[in-house]
């Protein structure tokens, strides 16, 4: 067929991928697998990479039944790590963060959890790069820009950018890194620079003009990761203390792989670092960014009330656990 | 791209030629959530010769109508069927699973009641056709007396017997019929009243009337000495007819016995042949005696003859059947 002699010379059709019959959509996939992980291919331009995404947008698009498209979705994303060449790899994120912000209000409600899932393995899929990537931190720039340039899902300046991408992304960052550092295939991961990584997420809060983009972002992202940050200081010092003593948490999600496991910016250099540490360089860091002149002033009052809240509860946490020791 | 709300809107308030009479519909309401027209998403429940199946279709096979919709058999098993839509419709909106499994439940329910009713012996009513049957009884009996049954077979038996299809001593025969046969046989002259029986039972187109006729003619002859104007007129025509027609059924006679003897007037007789048939039948008995009787078996030869064009059958042609 045309598409696989199209794995030879170039990409394949986008008809052969938006096509009705699965078995032609599963042939243009493996090609397209095969002709990106070509070591011996550069970077595509980008009108080109914005044609294959679309192919391939609608290729998932076209696919039917729960499992087909979980197995179409992993397929997809695995893409990203079977190309050996980061800056492809990265070409090829842009364009699905690209293609997705551009046609996501086209998707109706009856195929939005699949896309939804498709986001899903894709930050899941990116994670993993970075990770093989060792943290690079050109690398994790590069992501940052990804998601907060203009198309990004995490642009606080471009309007049309879909907030429910912004949404969900902030409901399944944590969740999937978590996921990430915990995937059983990398020994010994390095830690994973939360800091950098939640850069597009304080970015976001700090200059979004919806106020509920920031509250989501808040309530989804911010405070279940330094409430886990804090249940992880208490649990790993004073394992036996009741913990509902401070908050009802029960449904707030703990990240135990990811606390375990982060640090700051550089992981070569910090090695996994104390929680009570990380939490404070990242409520530093998220202070330093609300005190930005970019920052609107609705997102900085909150911003700073935020940062309070947390620093009295450290300073309560670091107290009564001073006292315990003692 | 799916366009439910327009279908919807189209249906609600324009035209639709199903309302709830889609066999798709799951709960046999018309509404919004339960149209399977105006729904991308939808799963039903159909029974199809006492074996349910599960009809599920979705969106990403909404532009090819040909495989719209999946199909797929449920189990007998009531529980397990149940099981089988819990699991293939999972994540689905929870009215679609509810409503597929109380379908689930009437038909099984119907299906149990059907089959034990078709257990049950029950009298088979069956309608009486009181038109019908009066037609077909008049057309039979019409039919019947069409056919004339009764004496085309004599006609046929009487046409063996002279053909010598049953041989030279048939059994079971009428003793009078076979008398009749073998008069003719031995010659015209003798056995006139054999010979009046068998015209009688040989002639296939005489009918009622002629028997009739003859019996009139075998009470009453000689009564009839004053007739009307015309019949004189006839009776002349008719004695002139007769004088021809005397040589002619002579000689028809002898032909017909093969005892070529003599020929009178050949032409004279082929004029007159079609035209005197009819008005000597209706006009013989008023104007003949008795002595003429003995004329008017050789005339009634001549229809004989006429019956002769359908081949009888000879012994041969019994034999070789």
């Amino acid at each position: 067929m045309a598409s696989e002699s199209a794995s030879s010379s170039g990409p394949p059709l986008g008809k052969y991928l938006a096509s009705t019959d699965k078995k032609t959509r599963d042939k243009a996939i493996k090609s397209l697998a095969a002709f990106l992980s070509d070591p011996s291919r550069d970077v595509l331009p980008k009108s080109e990479m914005a044609k294959l995404w679309k192919g391939i947008f609608y290729c998932f698009w076209m696919s039917d039944k729960p499992l087909v498209q979980q197995a179409l979705a992993s397929e997809i994303a695995e893409i990203l790590l079977t190309i050996t060449k980061l800056s492809v790899s990265l070409e090829f994120l842009r364009g699905f963060w690209e293609t997705t912000v551009r046609e996501w209000n086209k998707i109706d409600r009856l195929r939005i959890d699949k896309y939804y899932m498709l986001v899903r393995r894709f930050t899941n899929a990116s994670f993993r790069l970075l990770m093989r990537a060792e943290w690079d931190a050109a690398a994790c720039q590069e992501y940052n820009s990804i998601l907060t340039d203009r198309g990004g899902p995490l642009c606080p300046e471009d309007p049309r950018v879909p907030t429910s991408l912004a949404y969900h992304l902030a409901d399944i960052y944590l969740e999937e890194l978590d996921k990430a550092v915990a995937d059983s295939r990398v020994p010994s991961p390095l830690p994973a620079p939360l800091s950098t990584l939640l850069m597009p997420f304080f970015t976001l809060a700090a200059r979004t003009s919806t106020s509920t983009t920031y509250q989501r972002i808040q309530s989804a992202l911010l405070e279940p990761l330094y409430s886990a940050l804090s249940a992880a200081h208490d649990a790993d010092l004073d394992s036996d203390e009741p913990r509902s003593r401070k908050r009802p948490r029960l449904s707030t999600p703990e990240y135990p792989h990811l606390v375990a496991n982060a640090c700051a910016t550089t992981p070569k250099e910090e090695g996994a670092i104390n929680r009570a540490t990380l939490k404070k360089v990242l409520l530093r860091r998220m202070f330093d960014i609300a005190s930005e002149p970019d920052t609107r002033d609705a997102n900085r009052r909150k911003l700073y009330a935020l940062w309070k809240e947390n620093m009295v509860d450290e300073d309560d946490d670091a107290n009564s656990h001073g006292l315990d020791v003692s | 791209m799916q366009s439910d709300d327009v279908i919807w809107s189209v249906i609600n308030t324009q035209f639709c030629s199903y309302k709830v009479k889609n066999e798709y519909n799951v709960t046999g309401l018309c509404n919004r959530q339960s149209c399977p027209l105006a729904n991308s998403r939808y799963a039903t429940v159909r029974e199809k010769e006492g074996v349910l199946y599960l009809y599920v279709k979705t969106i990403e096979r909404a532009h090819s109508p040909a495989h719209m919709w999946e199909r797929i058999k449920l189990s007998n098993n009531y529980t397990k069927a149940l099981e089988q839509i819990d699991k293939e419709l999972i994540h689905w909106p929870n009215f679609m699973i509810h409503k597929c499994k109380q379908r689930v439940t009437k038909i099984t329910q119907y299906l149990i009641k059907m089959r034990r009713l078709a257990l049950r012996q029950q009298p088979k009513l069956i309608g009486v056709k009181k038109k019908l049957d009066r037609r077909e009884a008049v057309r039979e009996r019409k039919a019947l007396s069409a056919a004339k049954l009764e004496r085309s077979i004599e006609a046929e038996l009487i046409e063996r017997l002279k053909s010598k299809a049953y041989g030279d001593a048939p059994l079971n025969v009428n003793e009078a019929v076979w008398r009749a046969v073998l008069d003719r046989e031995r010659g015209v002259a003798e056995g006139e009243k054999g010979k009046d029986k068998e015209l009688d039972m040989v002639d296939d187109e005489t009918d009622e009337e002629d028997e009739e006729e003859m019996e009139e003619e075998e009470e009453g002859w000689g009564e009839r000495e004053f007739v009307s104007d015309l019949s004189g007129e006839e009776d002349e025509l008719s004695d002139l007819e007769d004088a021809v027609s005397s040589g002619e059924e002579d000689e028809e006679d002898e032909e017909e016995d093969a005892s070529n003897e003599h020929e009178d007037e050949p032409p004279s007789k082929k004029s007159t042949l079609g035209k005197r048939k009819a008005p000597s039948r209706t006009d013989k008995p008023p104007k003949k005696g008795p002595e003429k009787k003995a004329r008017r078996g050789p005339r009634v030869e001549v229809e004989y003859e006429h019956e002769m064009e359908s081949v009888p059958l000879t012994k041969e042609a019994l034999a070789s059947w």
